[in-house]
């Protein structure tokens, strides 16, 4: 009855519904940030929102505090996940009935959490009257509450960072917990013969098949927290800001003058994720690290 | 369930093609992973060139294994799957790819080192997977039922190219089945193994011709089996069937076994043989050779097993002769069987 | 060595593990605290002073608890709707620009989401849309809907047409093949999805925040005062709240959808 085209009739929910939301929302945002629908005065088709911004020391110091962020939060998250990947593979290979699923379900707990909670407890426990501050003082590892380093709310944004860390491994874990599970003891059994011991089997034989989903999850886990919102604001500082919370807080200053700059902050950091999954794709094909993850 | 094999004492011989042979179940295919590396031994040692490796883990024992299934990396490429044994070496990269190319060769698939392992053929992915075992030179190479899943013309290549290996780099090979005819065409030497025991030790033909257990005597494919006891040099079955035999036995009840080729049908009695009456029920051709079943007139059901000489059709349903030479026939006293059982039971 | 080396893994392994789940046990402490100073390891005394706020009738925990559900749920529904056809399509046919579309569906959740809200935001405006219900459930679509669609896409690509066609041949029709066939296989991964959907609905703060313009009370909007410098014990009884009902909404979904299963397949 439809025929050929009965798939691209059963995506027409799915496309309206989505496109409706996301470009609704983005094209918005473009429009407004080239001062194309101004809430005040007349439309008129100018850069000059891009340019203030990218000829400003606080974007640019705004910019490099997320982009730090989001990159030291992606990549240990990312090799905490692996090392966790590791771990469950060994139990996995070495214990009769498998055991790694109750391990893997331990590691989901994080996930139940908001990231909201998630910083609420790093703050917490990393705070100077915090815990571990407690637990270093009660072992003589510190002798006063102010010789323990400022984690939150401070300018390097390490409070933030382990947060991310915290909530965001698991999703890793999570998404890669069924290659684990498709590895067949045959295979493990052949590499060891072959001379392979347990970790060149994993660096062999999982690594390879995880690399995809990792690659995909890791790029997932550095959009958001380039542009999360929640997490910072709660353990972030005044100055600098991630861009995202500056961004909200021009955008919800009761002065609408402020919007399209608001608008254009939002842009760039589209952009500069986008430009990250261009150059990361660009690399991985040409570039020696192609023989890294081989 | 506990499974628990008993070797006592087994000995595969240097350049050797070694077969491990029995039905399924009988511990053959655990046997070779403790020789591998990938089973644990409980008790006892593990002896390669008078060292003992017992200790040592699979991936340090340099031997190569090609399994029932082929067990290529999926998402490897031939050549990649073929050079991972030297990778695991530390070989380097040019020179790995060289080895590999030059293993694939000579399993005869030369140019399909770029393809992967799903685009090739069963036969195919199993040349691979000997060709992948055999990069590293290894000592020994096992083999655990390589070729029960191809088809069987591909099997009768396989086999070829396996003879061919040997011979070739005469290595060792030790070589797990459960196909008696597989056994015949390769092994020189074989062990048949039940519940986790050795039953027997010795060349394919041999343990045909002289078998000393009964099971290697069934498990072999002969049919003809009879209980009875042996008198002043006679062997007097159940049924009251009398046979020479070679040797003057003693009065001993057992089993005496009558290969079916060694019995010969005629219409008369023939001169300087020993011979008994029976009738011819049936004759079956099969590739030159012809199979009859006879029944004595005590009621005694035999096979036999001859060439096909166009007369024997036309005696069907008649009487006819049945010789046999008495150093054909082998006797295995029962006593033996008591105590082969009492020790084959593994502990429950 | 390898012992050794085996040992300091999983020593490792489970310092990871003790510091996914040792906060959770703190932030449980907390909330029953009535004291706890500098420099005590443990809380000096015991109370249920913060729970007793928490779960009071003044605090408005129980209506956001509704709210959150409501929206959770529905959005859960809604989601369902629109991926099962979704996931047929991507999952089980070829068509020309599929590799795009799938990555356009995908791409809510490759972008932040305050890239998109604040221009949603004023569409939002516009059409409405702000400071309801209505509008919050939309919106929550954004980052929950694409991890619906990829639950059944992948259900739907291990499904493939052969169970149907058998089906078919049976003379089962469009509807009961459906009933029948297709959606007792898709239900594991519509579990999956909508598991995912009640727990980042649930999560979401600034989506809830802009969109409901502060009218639109979840429990993530309740408890975010008392996080962000407030009470500390509230917020940590606050927080263990959440991951409850969070855990018994996913639970409860588990078995009404494996009963609805069950009842089908009578």
């Amino acid at each position: 009855m439809l025929g050929k085209n009965k798939p691209l009739f059963l995506l027409v929910p799915a496309l309206t519904s989505l496109g409706f939301l996301f470009f609704g929302g983005i094209i918005y945002g473009v429009i407004q940030s080239l001062g194309l629908a101004p809430l005040a005065g007349d439309p008129d088709f100018t850069f000059a929102y891009y340019l203030d911004l990218l000829g400003s020391f606080d974007f640019w110091r705004s910019f490099s505090l997320t982009l730090r962020i989001a990159f030291i939060s992606t990549v240990l998250s990312g090799l905490l996940a692996i090392f966790v990947l590791y771990c469950l593979f060994l139990i996995r290979i070495n214990s009769k009935r498998d055991r790694s699923v109750y391990f893997q379900r331990l590691f989901q707990i994080p996930m139940v959490f908001p990231y909201i909670v998630a910083a609420y407890m790093i703050f917490l426990i990393f705070i100077q009257s915090g815990w571990i501050a407690r637990i270093l003082f009660r072992t003589g590892l510190i002798t006063e509450m102010s010789s323990f380093p400022v984690m939150t709310n401070e300018s390097f944004g390490w409070g933030i960072i382990i947060a991310y860390v915290w909530k965001t491994s698991p999703f890793l874990v999570l998404l890669l917990y069924p290659v684990i599970l498709r590895i067949e003891y045959s295979w493990v059994e052949t590499a060891r013969v072959l001379g392979a011991n347990s970790f060149r089997t994993f660096r062999e034989i999982v690594f390879p098949i995880m690399i995809t989903p990792l690659e995909t999850g890791c790029f997932i886990i550095f959009a958001y927290t380039f542009g999360a919102y929640e997490v910072p604001f709660i353990l972030g500082v005044t100055y600098p800001k991630v861009l995202s919370v500056s961004s909200y807080e021009i955008y919800s200053r009761g002065d609408l003058s402020g919007q399209p700059t608001a608008m254009a902050v939002n842009i760039l950091i589209l952009l500069t994720i986008l430009m990250t999954g261009f150059l990361y794709s660009f690399i991985r094909k040409t570039h020696p690290l192609k023989r890294i993850v081989k | 369930m506990d499974f628990h094999l008993y070797i006592q004492n087994l000995q595969v011989k240097h350049g050797e093609f070694f077969g491990l042979i029995g039905e399924s179940g009988c511990g053959k295919t655990t046997l070779l992973k403790i020789l591998a590396g990938l089973l644990p031994v409980n008790e006892g040692s593990l002896l390669q060139n008078g060292r003992d490796i017992t200790g040592i883990p699979a991936e340090k024992r340099s031997l190569g294994m090609v399994f029932q299934q082929d067990r290529l990396f999926p998402y490897m490429n031939i050549e990649k799957n073929v050079a991972f044994g030297l990778k695991m070496k530390g070989v380097p990269r040019s020179k790995r790819i060289t080895r590999a190319r030059d293993m694939l060769s000579s399993v005869g698939l030369k140019d399909l080192g770029e393809r992967f392992p799903l685009e090739l053929s069963g036969g195919q992915r199993q040349r691979v997977a000997i060709a992948r075992a055999m990069v590293t030179n290894p000592p020994i190479l096992l083999m655990d039922e390589p070729f029960s899943a191809l088809d069987p013309n591909l099997r009768k290549e396989m086999r070829e190219l396996v003879l061919d290996i040997h011979k070739k780099y005469s290595m060792t090979i030790i070589f797990v089945t459960h196909d008696r005819e597989e056994a015949f065409m390769m092994f020189d030497r074989m062990s048949i193994m039940r519940n986790g025991n050795v039953v027997e030790t010795g060349t394919p033909r041999s343990l045909y011709e002289k078998p000393s257990r009964l099971y290697t005597a069934r498990f072999l494919g002969i049919p003809n089996i009879l209980s009875g006891r042996t008198e002043k040099g006679l062997f007097l079955t159940l049924e009251g069937l009398e046979l020479s035999m070679e040797k003057h036995e003693g009065e001993r009840e057992g089993e005496l076994i009558i290969r079916p080729e060694s019995l010969e049908i005629t219409q008369f009695h023939p001169e300087d043989r020993f011979a008994f009456r029976a009738i011819l029920e049936k004759t079956r051709f099969r590739q030159g050779m012809v199979h009859c079943k006879i029944t004595t007139h005590r009621g005694l059901i035999l096979e036999t097993l001859e060439k096909n000489n166009g007369e024997l059709e036309g005696l069907t349903g008649k009487e006819v002769y049945v010789s046999y030479s008495p150093t054909d026939l082998v006797f295995l006293e029962n006593e033996r069987e008591v105590r082969e059982c009492s020790t084959l039971m593994p502990e429950k | 060595m390898k012992r050794v080396f085996m040992l300091m893994l999983f020593i490792v392994f489970g310092l990871f593990l003790i510091a996914g789940i040792f906060p959770i046990l703190y932030l449980f402490m907390l909330s029953f605290s009535g004291g706890w100073s500098w420099p005590d390891i443990l809380p000096s005394e015991f109370s249920l002073r913060a729970w007793k706020y928490v779960l009071g009738t003044a605090s408005g925990t129980w209506h956001s608890i509704g709210v959150s559900l409501h929206i959770a749920v529905v959005v859960t529904i809604i989601n369902a709707v629109i991926a099962i056809p979704a996931g047929d399509a991507l999952g089980r046919y070829k068509f020309p620009f599929k590799g795009v579309l799938e990555i356009i569906l995908m791409l809510p959740i490759l972008v932040p989401p305050i890239v998109i809200l604040m221009g949603l935001h004023r569409t939002f405006i516009t059409l409405g849309l702000t400071e309801k219900l209505s509008g919050v459930v939309l919106a929550h679509m954004l980052p929950t809907l694409p991890y619906m669609i990829r639950a059944t896409t992948i259900s739907f690509s291990r499904l493939g047409f052969e169970w149907e066609e058998q089906a078919k041949t049976l003379g089962a029709g469009r509807i009961r093949r459906f009933a029948h066939v297709v959606f007792p296989f898709l239900l594991p991964g519509i579990i999956v999805g909508s598991a995912l959907t009640i727990l980042i609905s649930m999560s979401q703060y600034v989506i809830t925040l802009l969109i409901g313009g502060g009218q639109v009370i979840t429990l993530t909007m309740r408890m975010f005062p008392y996080i962000n410098g407030g009470d500390q014990g509230t917020g940590a009884a606050y927080s263990i709240l959440f991951a409850l009902v969070a855990m018994g909404l996913m639970v409860l979904l588990d078995v009404f959808l494996n009963r609805l299963y069950r009842e089908k397949r009578m």
